[in-house]
């Protein structure tokens, strides 16, 4: 169980990460975020790699620079180290000082990804790599791994054996796995919850069921006769944002389609925005369309900047 | 300690033992070759013994001293790349370990290679020692064209040798630790070459401050112009180990207890004495810096340089010693001396940017900077008058 | 009031039809949640959820250390799948009428 407590980190005279607090458990968790959001810099304060500024971090309520602690996380960068002229053999040796790992599980996985154990790892490509670091990663078998962009460019193929052995490994009841990335379709089915962060902050945390009552998707056509004027033809009003938010409503997108308007708004527990919407605007058409998982996670970021924005 | 990580370590720097110990064979070959030359006992003309004592290993243990200039940067490399710092410092260690364990095996990267060669030296004179003993040497005084020859048996004193190499071994802790101390504040291998240096520079100026300041009050100067005086402008640690330490060797055994402490109670060598005592004092405590403070700014491993006291401080209370000495201790001609203040300039300026990795100057180094080329014009003009005045 | 296609309910629509047309007949057992997990690369806790549904909907039952147990029996019963895709159409606000009228127009050749 990872506790994160009013956790701030200044960098460079910005506040990468602001009064942040997390409460993660076991299971496959999602971090997403824009770029720059604060993902690298939270994964390298929780394995202390950076001391934080202010707040606190216990890791099984034990402060996470204890050395049992750290034995029990690893952060895979996604452009980690390793030395010079090292081979997969080299790098084996290497992490074995530090963790143990599962010699033979490793090696099944290199044989399985078609990995070569004596070339030097400089030969291999990128995706090679990755798929490398991942082996590793999985076989040193910690309570808690922090992967960063671990997927880009690792081949289909291989991307879904590494995801079969991810949920083999950390979808028991005692390990968390939290994976960052921009990918969320791949992330999607793997992980069971989300946080996102954005500018250092908390957007949102939890699972699909959770997050799914947080926007409403409507599709709209207007009956633009109804509403121009009777004697010109100019509009009594445009049809923008503007418009919505005078209802009340709280907007995060509007997009038009030909003549189809998509609205895209958070939901506020005491109105109705359905009847609002029909009440005030007459539309020919409003119909609610139903929002995937990847279309939440994106909205939940666009709202976070959209807010964000407004406090500057 | 980590017993794996130890071995992986030393694996890793199986090259740096090899260049070390190869450079230390080569300054074993040429003492050896070099102590049996006679032309380098010139100086001895007339002994007022037939029994003199030598130091066959000089070179080798002068050599070592200056390698501990490079080790530091393989010690602390863990912070000198993003990417290692990410790898490092997240693995499980207790507290400073990895830091510990880094700093005493770079100080056996040294040592134990200077050991076994130094022990080598040793025996090889012993065996050539047996082979031909003693030395017959035929020595050349200073006038030409007058030779006279004179037999002057050379003896090795082994137990003094022995002593001497746990000296060296002690001196040459303290200097990697000063040296380590300076490359601990860096963030990366430019800003820790460039600390080392100045550190260097810095201890050097005060160092060699010290004696002369005492030697200047004898209206004579009683020692010998040889490779002993010119090292105290090299280094202060080799200059003390040759001329105080050493020379308790050249003495010879019997002579060596009576001399040696009559010898410390005469003025010119409480300076050396004062610089000794605070070259060990600092070296101490750069290695108790290393051992007990951790580092506050881990984020910046690899990437800028630290907000501390020791990163502003140290340029710049270098240059300003640099600039002291520019117009103290050297007797130039007026034009050299308005090239040396430009080049002071330019210098300053260059290692202000190197540190930043920027062409703009930071606010505090702007502040210091300017105070101290304010100093260093006011020293050129004083010493421009004087010499005006004077001269 | 608020739709969204979650990955969990696309699973147990998809055992539920399976179910109900009687292609997983009563006393079979479901795949397990791992091998379900495994084979479409998603997390088995997504597996537990649709098949926690199937529970509440009387399909199947949860033995323990053998799996999941289909308890619906398709003998005697309506096809519940065409009744449920009926029942969506008549959600989506068309009266008995004008489904009566469109089934008419379907057939109207046969």
């Amino acid at each position: 169980m990872i506790e994160v407590i009013n956790l701030t980190k200044k960098l460079d005279k910005t506040i990468a990460i602001n009064h942040l607090n997390l409460f993660i458990t076991n299971g496959i968790y999602g971090l997403v975020g824009q770029n720059g959001a604060g993902k690298s810099t939270l994964f390298r304060l929780l394995s202390d790699v950076y001391s934080q500024d202010e707040g606190e971090i216990l890791i099984d309520s034990k402060p996470n620079y204890e050395k049992e602690i750290k034995s029990n996380l690893f952060f895979l960068q996604d452009d980690p180290y390793y030395a010079n002229f090292s081979t997969l053999k080299n790098l084996t040796e290497f992490y074995k000082c530090f963790y143990e790992v599962d010699e033979n599980y490793l090696n099944y996985l290199f044989k399985t990804l078609n990995l070569p154990i004596n070339k030097q790892l400089s030969s291999f490509s990128k995706g090679m790599k990755r798929q490398a670091f991942i082996s590793l990663a999985l076989s040193i078998n910690v309570k808690y791994l922090l992967l960063d962009e671990a997927f880009d460019g690792i081949d289909p193929l291989a991307l879904d054996l590494i995801k079969q052995e991810i949920i083999k490994k950390y979808s028991n009841n005692d390990k968390t796995l939290i994976i960052a990335s921009h990918n969320i379709e791949s992330l999607e089915k793997l992980c069971d919850k989300f946080i996102i962060i954005s500018n250092g902050k908390m957007v949102a945390q939890g699972d699909e069921a959770s997050m799914s009552h947080v926007f409403i998707k409507y599709q709209i056509i207007f009956n633009l006769s109804n509403l121009k004027l009777s004697t010109s033809n100019k509009l009594y009003f445009e049809i923008n944002e503007d418009l919505f938010k005078k209802l009340d409503l709280h907007v995060v997108s509007l997009n038009k389609i030909g003549s189809v308007y998509e609205l895209v708004i958070k939901v506020n527990k005491d109105i109705n925005p359905y009847e609002i919407i029909k009440d005030n605007l007459d539309p020919v058409l409003l119909e609610e369309i139903p929002l995937t998982y990847n279309e939440i996670i994106t909205l939940q970021m666009l709202d976070a900047k959209m807010d964000g924005s407004k406090h500057e | 300690m980590n017993k794996k990580y130890i071995k992986y370590q030393i694996k890793q720097w199986l090259p740096l033992i090899g260049i070390i110990s190869g450079i230390l064979i080569i300054t074993l070959i040429i003492d050896l070759i070099f102590s049996k030359n006679p032309m380098n006992y010139h100086y001895y003309e007339a002994s007022k013994s037939n029994v003199s004592y030598q130091n066959p290993l000089i070179i080798t243990s002068c050599c070592i001293l200056c390698l501990t200039f490079f080790v530091p940067l393989f010690v602390f490399s863990y912070k000198y790349s993003i990417k290692k710092a990410d790898t490092y410092v997240q693995s499980p260690f207790k507290n400073n370990n990895l830091k510990i364990t880094n700093f005493i095996l770079g100080y056996l990267c040294l040592a134990l290679p200077f050991i076994v060669i130094f022990l080598i030296g040793l025996l090889s004179t012993y065996i050539t020692q047996l082979i031909n003993n003693p030395y017959h040497v035929i020595v050349v005084p200073q006038n030409p064209g007058m030779t006279y020859y004179s037999h002057i048996t050379f003896y090795y004193n082994y137990g003094y040798l022995i002593l001497f190499m746990f000296f060296i071994l002690f001196m040459l802790f303290i200097e990697y630790s000063l040296n380590s101390f300076a490359a601990n504040f860096a963030n990366n291998t430019i800003d820790a070459l460039i600390y080392i240096s100045l550190f260097f520079i810095f201890r050097m100026l005060i160092l060699y401050a010290i004696p002369q300041y005492f030697m200047q009050n004898l209206d004579i100067i009683e020692y010998d112009f040889n490779i002993f005086n010119l090292s105290l402008t090299i280094m202060p640690v080799i200059s003390f180990a040759l001329t105080v330490f050493n020379s308790l060797i050249s003495r010879g055994y019997f002579d060596a207890k009576d001399v040696f402490i009559s010898d410390l109670y005469k003025y010119q060598y409480v300076g050396y004495v004062i610089s000794f005592t605070f070259i060990i004092m600092i070296g101490i405590f750069a290695a108790l810096y290393i051992f007990f403070i951790k580092d506050k700014y881990k984020e910046n491993y690899g990437r800028k340089r630290n907000n501390t006291i020791f990163d502003y401080l140290l340029p710049h209370l270098t240059m300003m010693f640099i600039a002291f000495s520019l117009y103290t201790i050297t007797r130039y001609d007026t034009t050299s001396k308005i090239v040396i203040f430009l080049a002071f300039f330019v210098m300053y300026y260059c290692l202000l940017a190197s540190l930043n990795k920027s062409f703009k100057i930071k606010k505090y180094d702007l502040i210091f900077g300017g105070a101290i080329s304010l100093v260093n014009f006011c020293l050129f003009i004083a010493s421009i008058t004087i010499e005006h005045l004077y001269l | 009031m608020n739709k969204t296609v979650n990955l969990f309910e696309e699973i147990y629509n998809f055992y539920k039809k399976l179910i109900y047309k009687g292609v997983i007949k009563k006393g079979e057992y479901l795949p397990s949640v791992r091998e379900v997990a495994l084979a479409r690369k998603i997390n088995p806790n997504t597996v537990v959820k649709a098949y926690n549904l199937l529970i509440n909907d009387g399909l199947i039952q949860a033995i323990n250390k053998k799996g999941y147990l289909v308890i619906y029996s398709t003998k005697n019963n309506k096809d519940q799948n065409l009744i449920n895709e009926l029942d969506d159409i008549k959600k989506e606000g068309y009266t008995k009428e004008e489904i009566i009228n469109a089934l008419e127009e379907v057939y109207k050749n046969d």
